[in-house]
């Protein structure tokens, strides 16, 4: 970079870091004689709004679990600035993990942030492997056709949905029986232009992730490694390969 | 749409940036053109294209955060993704706005572009950065559009000339937002007409925007809030720039983001737009 281009970088770098968190008075001597800070806080004030009720709107789910939201948001979008190509969810993530630091919060509290982070994970793995997600959407629409042929096909190949991402919760608050204890998996999954949760049994979750290390392959295949791990027999393996075709986990092709 | 077009000149292409509000009346004789706001649709779990099944003689992408006045280019990864929803809806052109949005790659983001001061140091970096975008893009034009700002920066220069030279020197497409001009010269009193005659005979190609703001009474500002019918003078402007722009103005898109019109409304301002640009394509 030229002299002048690192003294322009420099410039920006000051009025970036004072406008994105609405300190004006730092930028005074830099506008226009003309104009006055009045002005500027009316471009900086629309922005914070602007991103105050995004992040309100995203984090409704803590709404009533978080006593102050509202100020903490406030305070964040004050403290924090926004980072660079933020994608809209990337602040909300952002900001529970901010969250996290300031305040203690309850295993529920947590199981709550973990269900927001999640689901912009899931759909950042989405962005990186678009051309996955299309393809897998296109497959699984063949669902109905081809699960009657499951066991009976022998080409048939068994695909696990490669926009997924496992979360641990620490509480019950989402689990069907109240009175479980200790941690629960969970899978995030993108279904069509969704991201979709399953709680699943422990069967399931071992049939998907071996799924997920020999993947795509028949069901012949996917049983004899199963059968390693958790001697499921070859019935069991197939009714659980229904049912996560039925909810877009996995599709036949 | 051939079958309105009377003139041996082009009659620019003439649409809407598309909302949900709008996708109604997108079959409408009158549009041809259609406009992506880039982080609409930026949805990483799409499945259908953004125009659905509509067909355009003209889609543009329009990008809010390359900030073209920034002090770097804008990394590869936000072009790659303007350029698969580009591709992905048959776009013919980019564009996005004369200001930045942040200081740098893994820094800070406004949230909003602001005007670069008008000096020659920002000037070079835009056009760095203009041209960098312009070669990414290739045969899909960029074009640049002005901005309606709250408040300058200390500069060197009018951004008339600034908007001219960087024109010139990088050979974009001019995004002519007919109602920022007017915005800007309502606010800072500048002569709107002058503006554009000073800045037209530099641009390649044309694009407009068409919006309606108002006139807030507290801070004795034209707002720009895209939320209001076209007000009459903007439609003496977008005439005026039509006919200094004359045979090089490719699309013409009417931006409505609040208090939304019925479908009366939706129509006939945009039956306005095409009306008014054969009439300057044909001549009594």
């Amino acid at each position: 970079m030229s002299a002048p281009d690192l003294e322009y970088a420099a410039q920006l770098r000051r009025l970036v870091g004072a406008l994105a968190i609405g300190k004006n008075d730092l930028v005074s001597g830099d506008i226009s004689k003309r104009d006055s800070v009045k002005q500027v806080e009316m471009f900086t004030s629309g922005n914070l709004e602007k991103r105050f009720d995004k992040l309100k709107d995203q984090l409704e789910l803590l709404e009533d679990e978080i006593d102050e939201l509202d100020t903490f948001i406030d305070d964040y979008v004050q403290i924090e600035p926004l980072q660079a190509y933020d994608t809209g969810s990337s602040d909300t993530s952002n900001f529970v993990k901010w969250l996290g630091q300031r305040i203690d919060l309850t295993p529920e509290q947590r199981d709550l942030t973990v269900v927001i982070r999640s689901r912009n994970a899931t759909e950042e793995i989405g962005r990186r492997n678009r051309l996955g997600h299309v393809q897998f959407q296109e497959i699984r629409s063949l669902v109905d056709e081809l699960a009657p042929e499951l066991g009976s096909n022998p080409k048939l190949t068994i695909r696990l949905n490669p926009i997924r991402l496992w979360a641990v919760f620490e509480s019950s608050l989402f689990a069907e029986d109240e009175d479980s204890t200790g941690e629960i998996e969970v899978l995030f999954y993108a279904y069509e232009n969704e991201v979709r949760t399953a709680m699943l049994e422990p069967e399931a979750r071992s049939v998907l992730r071996t799924l997920g290390e020999c993947q795509p392959c028949s069901l012949e295949e996917l049983h004899e490694r199963v059968d390693l791990a958790s001697g499921l027999s070859l019935d069991e393996v197939q009714e659980i390969l229904i049912d996560s075709a039925a909810t877009g986990i996995v599709a036949f092709s | 749409m051939t079958n309105l077009h009377h003139s041996t000149l082009k009659t620019p292409a003439i649409g809407y940036a598309i909302r949900e509000q709008n996708r109604p009346i997108l079959d409408d004789l009158n549009i041809n053109a259609a406009e992506i706001t880039f982080e609409r649709a930026d949805d990483p779990l799409r499945i259908d294209k953004f125009i659905r099944d509509n067909d355009f003689d003209h889609v543009s992408v329009h990008a809010l955060k390359l900030s073209p006045a920034g002090a770097q280019p804008p990394a590869r990864k936000y072009l790659e993704a303007i350029r698969d929803v580009a591709i992905e809806n048959g776009a013919q052109s980019v564009s996005d706005h004369l200001g930045f949005t942040r200081d740098s790659d893994k820094g800070a983001e406004l949230g909003h572009f602001a005007p670069p001061p008008w000096t020659q140091q920002a000037l070079d970096a835009t056009c760095h950065n203009v041209d960098h975008i312009q070669k990414f893009f290739g045969d899909t034009r960029f074009y640049i559009e002005t901005i309606a700002y709250l408040f300058e920066f200390e500069g060197t220069m009018r951004e008339a000339d600034f908007v001219a030279s960087l024109l010139k020197r990088t050979g974009c497409g001019w995004l002519l937002d007919v109602t920022n001009v007017y915005a800007n010269s309502v606010n800072f009193g500048f002569d709107p007409y002058e503006f554009i005659a000073t800045v037209m005979p530099h641009a390649a190609s044309v694009q407009m925007h068409l919006a309606g703001g108002f006139y807030d009474e507290k801070s004795e500002m034209y707002i720009d809030s895209h939320s209001e019918p076209i007000p009459d003078p903007v439609w003496d402007l977008y005439r005026f720039s039509l006919w200094q722009g004359i045979g090089k103005v490719e699309a013409v898109f009417i931006e409505r983001d609040q208090n939304f019109p019925d479908e009366s409304g939706w129509r006939s301002e945009v039956r306005r737009v095409r009306e008014i640009a054969e009439q300057v394509e044909v001549p009594a």
